[in-house]
């Protein structure tokens, strides 16, 4: 625990906010740390990135007891990075939880066992909405399209799931936060990267063999090598 | 129906070793009871204090009151959140409201900066009516701005179901009061708990005075308030600071 950075309103209110949008986009994250400062921050003085990373650094050391993380991740589909604020034991949606009815946690848990399991992890919108023909059980009346669509808003905006040219595609908090959940239930049909060997559903494709890989860590590779990490052949596509 | 967390089957094995120490379980109780308050607020609505007890200590109410002190500490100073005690039908409710206000609303997201105006407006026409307001004059006044009750908005949804939502989450409250000269209660609106801690008057008189184009001055009574409330702040801010 850092003993000489003190931990003051502008830590609580950043971890507040973080919570509450659930994914930043790093420049959404870096305006909002400074409308913060203006806020609660005695000393005015002039906010910098890494005075962010540092009070984020700060708040992780003291939720980490409770099973959360705010995260810095890259983001492949956009080419994006973004701030998840994420609960690492257990997703949300299997803890006691009081925001979506049954009906409604069916639908997202459908949601992510499709695009788990369509090869390129995206689904067209169509077929997203149209998966609520799945959720009528016992009796009850499937979801209905229009309150589908409205959840679909909800949960990007939170970050679960990403709308693009009318596919859906797992979100930036949903790559974080059920990374481990699908590589368990789906192990058979999601990869991993083999640089960093985190389950990976969204990335750069070697020209030469099957394999996908992270951008970032396909980066950070090709500054000392010039190959593909699976197949050895010379790496030849642009990142 | 929710599975139960990870976390509840973890703690009945370490409750059947005897051997156990106390401390131990007490951090992870806490650390439940916690995580539990967080997941039920997520909406803003408000907890019972059964929910937290049976869900985080399996019904142990003694451990409730013996636990909470800490809970509340831990609440306040990782997060900035404290619990303010509502009334739900007799029984212990609270709702998790933040110790200081969101003044900007670039800490918002855009669902939340809607569901926010909308809210100011329903807040403000309240102050200006000095606090209670029959729940149909609410109403004729959206109504008069644009909004009304049994049509989608474009900007702000379905009102009477966001209307809805802000009683649940005890931003507004509602009371019955008899008028003279009506046969029955009348229904008022007022400022609910977390409308009282969260959301400062000043804020609302300003959205206010933009929407009417006038000065915060030209309403005396709601204008001493906020300098009221301002001045009640900065008592806080001197006392947290020591």
């Amino acid at each position: 625990m850092s003993e000489n950075v003190s931990y003051t309103n502008v830590h609580r209110a950043f971890l507040q906010a973080c919570s509450n949008h659930g994914t930043l986009s790093t420049s959404q994250a870096f305006n909002m740390y400074v409308a913060i400062c203006a806020q609660h921050d005695d000393s005015h003085s002039i906010p910098s990135e890494a005075d962010l990373a540092s009070v984020i650094e700060a708040i992780n050391e003291r939720i980490y007891r409770f099973d959360q993380k705010i995260a810095l991740v890259h983001y492949d589909p956009t080419d994006m990075d973004f701030y998840v604020f994420v609960s690492l034991q257990e997703s949300p949606i299997d803890l006691q939880q009081n925001v979506f009815t049954a009906p409604e946690l069916h639908f997202f848990r459908v949601l992510l066992r499709e695009l788990a399991l369509s090869e390129d992890h995206t689904l067209a919108l169509i077929a997203c909405l149209n998966l609520t023909n799945d959720t009528a059980s016992e009796g009850m009346k499937p979801l209905a399209k229009t309150r589908a669509e409205q959840l679909l808003q909800e949960w990007e905006q939170l970050g679960y799931f990403l709308t693009l040219d009318d596919k859906c595609y797992l979100g930036p908090k949903a790559v974080v936060e059920f990374e481990k959940y699908i590589s368990r239930n789906y192990a058979d049909v999601v990869t991993r990267c083999c640089l960093c060997n985190v389950t990976i559903f969204y990335g750069v494709k070697c020209a030469s063999c099957p394999q996908i890989l992270h951008k970032d860590c396909m980066k950070k590779y090709l500054r000392r090598l010039t190959n593909c990490p699976a197949c050895k052949t010379l790496w030849s596509v642009p990142l | 129906m929710p599975r139960p967390s990870q976390s509840q089957s973890q703690r009945s094995s370490t409750a059947d070793r005897p051997n156990a120490t106390q401390e131990v379980d007490e951090a992870h109780l806490i650390t439940c009871m916690v995580k539990t308050i967080l997941n039920l607020s997520i909406n803003k609505s408000i907890i019972k204090r059964s929910d937290i007890s049976h869900i985080a200590l399996k019904g142990d109410s003694r451990l409730y009151t013996r636990l909470m002190p800490e809970v509340l500490f831990e609440l306040e100073s990782v997060y900035g959140y404290q619990l303010v005690d509502v009334e739900s039908k007799g029984q212990k409710a609270m709702i998790l409201c933040s110790t200081f206000e969101t003044s900007s609303l670039d800490e918002l997201s855009e669902s939340y900066r809607r569901r926010y105006t909308f809210l100011f407006l329903i807040l403000g026409y309240i102050f200006m009516k000095n606090g209670a307001v029959p729940e149909a004059l609410l109403w004729d006044f959206l109504h008069s701005v644009g909004i009304e009750e049994q049509q989608e908005h474009e900007c702000f949804g379905d009102p009477r179901k966001q209307f809805e939502l802000f009683i649940k989450q005890a931003y507004l409250t509602r009371t019955k009061q008899s008028v003279e000269g009506m046969p029955e209660e009348s229904v008022f609106l007022s400022w609910g708990v977390r409308a009282k801690h969260e959301v400062s008057k000043k804020a609302v008189l300003d959205a206010i005075c933009k929407l009417m184009n006038r000065k915060p001055t030209d309403f005396k009574t709601q204008y001493i308030e906020t300098q009221a409330e301002t001045s009640e702040s900065v008592e806080d801010d001197m006392d947290e600071s020591e």
